[in-house]
């Protein structure tokens, strides 16, 4: 029950993009087409549950024990960096289907702020998302399993969304990125919600 | 070569920057920790101004901290001390956080938590509160001299109760102070309400204590007498003392050596408010003690200390004062001169409303007659009002005399009752005739009430304890068109009376038989006294579900018009109510009429009307103390 | 025709104003709405670019010609990283309240799009004064566009403007302000509808270029 509830809140209540406001850029810029969202939605979800894992790990059995929490960020960063840097590798070697699929999108997620995000607040700031200091590795890794796929679900309906908008007139100097902001407040708004079932 | 570049360029600068980031972290550590440590224990820092981050703060384990409301010690060495303690407020715990320095200076006060009233006993918790304890003596402290909360008695009383108890720890502990023994504090209380340095002289054994609650009496320099007294509050063992000044005799101090009650309601008996209602107290104005929600508690104590001031007037100022006990026991014996025996029979005979007790006296094995103590309705139409009398009855079947007991009705006007005079008027008459009994002037209703009940009485006596039929005058006899106004619905009617106890309002009780003869209800031939002794004769039907059919006034003799005028009232004399008061009792039940007897006397004819009411509702018990036709 | 060479000050203007990262190139979004709730953790946000900016940016300038271009992006983001590190900590040490607000987005200025942009794009090509002008510029043109947003936001949201810690001014009383705008939602609304207007600015401008 409370994995659902993690997961519920993660997936819908403090979605990522219209709560909590990470990965904006490859939200407002790669989501232009339902099958490029689907893409990219689909690699991030990769990337944000298995750098999530692994970064809790090195947190909690390298940083914690040897106190060198406030370096969290520097190895963060070249985890996630380095782990992409080792997919993008592995899928071109091995699957070139899926290589021409996600393979365009992973070096961008290095730069998606979701991923460093959800890794420093399942850590340093896990307080604020499990009212705990020591959440459980399955607690962690479903709530980046709940976030990535809210991302994904955002990003896929905003695409289909701005796919439909395209086709009708729209005043010059709303066009692309003031529209698809306003488009987001009014899906923030409905998802707004959820906030009453968790 | 290209590799090696790469890999010595990589490791540069991440040495680099981890040298950068490693000094950049010393230097901040020490000041983050800090930060922390003070947001972990802002209130620790807001008590204690001087606590830096670099103190241990970790709470003291050794010390024991039972009876003294503190929940944690912390020694801030060189520094000073913070306590944090807990005590019950109005409505809640209240914890609060202090400071003392190492002159013995608090440094400051903090409400952590509190659930008490908002804007009374929450304002503790208001920041504007806090200053004043900063600079503080604990001397001042524990003495309570600090400005309260306004309306919030209780919680500040707490406060100052707790504070005083963790300075009392904090003195024995770093203060060098001595911890108060028992016998110690009880020699300060007993100062406290005499005089600090006195001789006290345990009299105890010159007294008989016995049947009292005092458990001790002491002479303070032979000015002023202190008891020792057990009471029992919500819970017992009440332990308290009081002082009496042996010059004018007043109380003038009372302390509580122990007490097991609720903290808030009970312990008020500790706070210095309750208890300096007694300095200078009259020693008959104990009832006038008060300020206390805990009317157990403070019942126990006003209980003990009127017995304490009738055993005080007996032996040190001469006064004997009659005891309840006493004047029960010396009226009974006005009443019955030669008994040696009161045997209780109430439990053996059927229930009277009116009677609650009920004696068979004896003079060793011979009979003299029945006493019966009565509780019944007085006779004020205001407000609801009681009448307690003892009645006798001697085995001659005459009243041996009548000793009101208690009363509420009007002030001043039922004195005369309680003269013998009085109450031997009913001497000698037999209980089955006509009484000759002196009427009070100003009170007509008050006679006539009593004189009712002394004849309920008689009647009891002579039906339910002999067992005979009273001695009833002539059933009067009402035609049955008459009785058909009461009863509408019925075509005949059959006296029933004598099948039931006689009751003097009632002349005569029907049947109220339809066609084919079968009981469709009853109709009640009855009579009241109006103004100045008129006579109001009335038939009122019921049926068997005790619903009311009409109330039909047949005949009256009402001198005044206003009276008279009550039973044909058509709304414009505009001094009645709109609907007639007399359809009140109309289509209603006889239980409501008792449970509920919601019907106002209509003034200037209010003794017409409430003598009315008096005998209805007299018919509505009669009729289900009788169970007629089976009524409940 | 060859290029000219920008003078230092054009190269600080570019940023503050023609290529403002927020209005402009939308860099960066993420801060922007985030942390755009009041004044206050706007400027707060603002100085933490500034100062991971003109100095990595400067930094990377120094060393461009000894890095591999194999590795580095590498080499930038742990400059970066660094930087904010450092940052952070000094924050934490002398403004924690602020550094409270800020949260997981203090740490999130190395995935900034923005300083990653900048240092792949000038500083890896430039001097270190010209790249040290370059982040000043943009970092002051983020700072600005975000206090800008911040101050809508906080002002017909909340009804106030707070400067720092405890100076605030209160100006809208609560009957008149628009909640919403300080919820996360708000800030798409704020932000979708300044840039409109910018954009509604700028096109007039550019038409009247193409008439004359």
């Amino acid at each position: 029950m409370e994995y659902i509830a993690i997961a519920f809140g993660a997936i819908f209540v403090n979605n990522v993009i219209l709560n909590q406001f990470y990965g904006l850029c490859p939200f407002l810029g790669v989501s232009t087409k339902k099958s490029s969202a689907l893409s990219m939605g689909m690699a991030v979800t990769f990337v944000i549950t298995f750098s999530t894992m692994i970064a809790f790990a090195i947190y909690n059995f390298v940083l914690v024990p040897y106190e060198i929490t406030y370096l969290s960020t520097i190895v963060f960063i070249l985890v996630i960096a380095s782990f992409v840097q080792l997919v993008e590798m592995f899928i071109k070697r091995f699957s070139s289907s899926l290589y021409s699929a996600l393979g365009v999108y992973l070096p961008l997620i290095t730069t998606n702020c979701a991923v460093l995000g959800v890794a420093i607040d399942v850590t340093v700031n896990s307080q604020k998302i499990f009212d705990t200091t020591t959440p459980t590795f399955w607690m962690v890794t479903i709530y980046a399993l709940g976030i990535s796929l809210g991302y994904a679900l955002i990003i896929f309906l905003f695409s289909a969304i701005r796919e439909e908008m395209d086709a009708y007139p729209i005043k010059r100097n709303w066009e692309g990125i003031p529209i698809a902001l306003i488009t987001a407040f009014i899906m923030a708004m409905i998802f707004y919600g959820f906030g009453g079932i968790v | 070569m290209k590799h090696l570049n790469i890999i010595i360029t990589l490791t540069l600068v991440v040495l680099i920057s981890s040298i950068g980031v490693y000094f950049v972290e010393d230097i901040t550590t020490p000041i983050i920790d800090a930060y922390n440590i003070r947001q972990a224990n802002l209130a620790k820092f807001e008590v204690f101004p001087e606590l830096e981050a670099t103190d241990d703060i970790s709470p003291e384990e050794d010390y024991d901290f039972t009876g003294t409301t503190i929940t944690e010690l912390i020694i801030v060495d060189g520094k000073g001390y913070i306590y944090s303690a807990e005590f019950q407020g109005f409505q809640s715990i209240i914890t609060y956080m202090i400071g003392i320095d190492l002159d013995g200076n608090l440094t400051g006060y903090k409400t952590l938590t509190q659930g008490d009233t908002p804007g009374l006993g929450a304002e503790i918790a208001n920041p504007d509160f806090y200053p004043q304890f900063i600079g503080l003596s604990t001397d001042d402290a524990a003495d309570g001299n600090i400005d309260g909360i306004g309306g919030s008695t209780i919680t500040t009383g707490g406060l100052i109760g707790s504070l005083n108890k963790v300075i009392e720890f904090h003195n024995v502990e770093f203060e060098g102070a001595v911890a108060e023994t028992p016998e110690m504090r009880l020699i300060r209380l007993k100062e406290e309400i005499t005089e600090v340095g006195a001789t006290f002289t345990d009299v105890s054994s010159d007294y008989d204590l016995t049947n009292t609650p005092i458990t001790k009496v002491e002479k303070a320099n032979d000015t002023a007498v202190i008891y020792t007294i057990t009471a029992e509050g919500y819970y017992p063992g009440i332990l308290y003392l009081v002082a009496f000044d042996l010059t004018t005799n007043d109380i003038i101090g009372f302390r509580v050596i122990e007490h097991s009650e609720t903290p808030s309601i009970g312990d008020v008996i500790d706070d210095e408010t309750f208890q300096a209602q007694f300095d200078d107290l009259d020693q008959d104005e104990v009832d006038s003690i008060g300020g206390s929600t805990a009317t157990v508690t403070l019942g126990g104590i006003k209980t003990t200390l009127e017995e304490v001031v009738i055993f005080h007037k007996a032996e040190f100022q001469g006064i004997v004062v009659e005891t309840e006990d006493m004047k029960r026991d010396r009226l009974w014996l006005e009443l019955f001169p030669e008994a040696t025996e009161f045997r209780d029979i109430y439990r053996d005979y059927t229930a009277h409303h009116d009677i609650e007790e009920a004696y068979e006296v004896y003079n060793g094995a011979v009979y003299l007659g029945n006493l019966y103590f009565v509780i019944a309705d007085g006779a004020s139409y205001s407000e609801e009002t009681y009448v307690e009398f003892y009645l006798g009855i001697a085995a001659d079947k005459t009243f041996t005399g009548f000793r009101m007991w208690d009363d509420n009705e009007t002030p001043g006007r039922t004195n005369d009752f309680y003269l013998n005079e009085y109450g031997d008027s009913y001497t000698g008459d037999n209980i089955e005739e006509e009484y000759i009994i002196d009427d009070i002037a100003g009170s007509t209703l008050t006679n006539n009430i009593l004189q009712g009940l002394a004849l309920d009485v008689a009647v009891y006596h002579i039906e339910v304890y002999l067992g005979l039929v009273f001695a009833r005058p002539e059933n009067k006899e009402l035609v049955d068109a008459d009785l058909r106004l009461a009863y509408p619905s019925a075509s005949s009617f059959n006296s029933v009376y004598d099948d039931y106890t006689y009751d003097d309002h009632i002349y005569n009780i029907y049947e109220a038989l339809d066609g084919s003869d079968a009981v469709i209800g009853y109709v009640y031939y009855g009579h009241a006294e109006g103004y100045t002794g008129a006579e109001i004769e009335f038939a009122w039907g019921v049926d068997l579900t005790g619903l009311t059919q009409k109330l039909a006034i047949l005949n009256d003799t009402e001198s005044w018009e206003y009276a008279q005028e009550w039973r044909d009232y058509d709304g414009s004399q505009g001094y009645w109510p709109d609907t007639p008061w007399i359809t009140n009792f109309d289509n209603v039940l006889f239980s409501d009429l008792l449970s509920d007897p919601d019907i106002d006397d209509v003034a200037n004819v209010s003794t017409t009307t409430e003598n009315m009411r008096i005998v209805l509702e007299g018919i509505a018990q009669y009729h289900s103390d009788e169970s007629v036709g089976g009524a409940g | 025709m060859a290029r000219k060479q920008k003078t230092i000050k054009e190269i600080f203007t570019n940023g503050l104003v023609v290529q403002n990262p927020v209005f402009v190139q939308f860099l960066g979004i993420c801060p922007t709405l985030a942390v755009t709730k009041s004044v206050e953790s706007a400027l707060g946000m603002g100085a933490g670019v500034v100062f991971v900016l003109v100095l990595s940016n400067l930094a990377i300038s120094l060393i461009r010609n000894f890095v591999p271009r194999e590795v580095r992006i590498p080499i930038y983001i742990v400059i970066i990283a660094s930087l904010v590190t450092v940052l952070e900590m000094f924050m934490k040490a002398f403004v924690p309240d602020l550094a409270t607000s800020l949260g997981t987005f203090l740490s999130l200025i190395v995935v900034n799009c923005l300083i990653l942009g900048r240092a792949e794009a000038f500083a890896s090509k430039n001097g270190p004064l010209k790249s040290a002008a370059d982040g000043l510029g943009m970092a002051i043109g983020f700072t600005g566009g975000i206090v800008l947003i911040a101050f809508f936001r906080e002002l017909l949201g909340a009804g106030t403007v707070t400067l720092w810690g405890d100076i605030a001014i209160e100006l809208i009383p609560a009957d008149y302000q628009v909640g919403i705008l300080v919820q996360a939602a708000g800030a798409f609304l704020v932000f979708g509808v300044i840039v409109a207007q910018i954009n509604k600015f700028r096109l007039g401008r550019a038409e009247r270029n193409e008439v004359i």
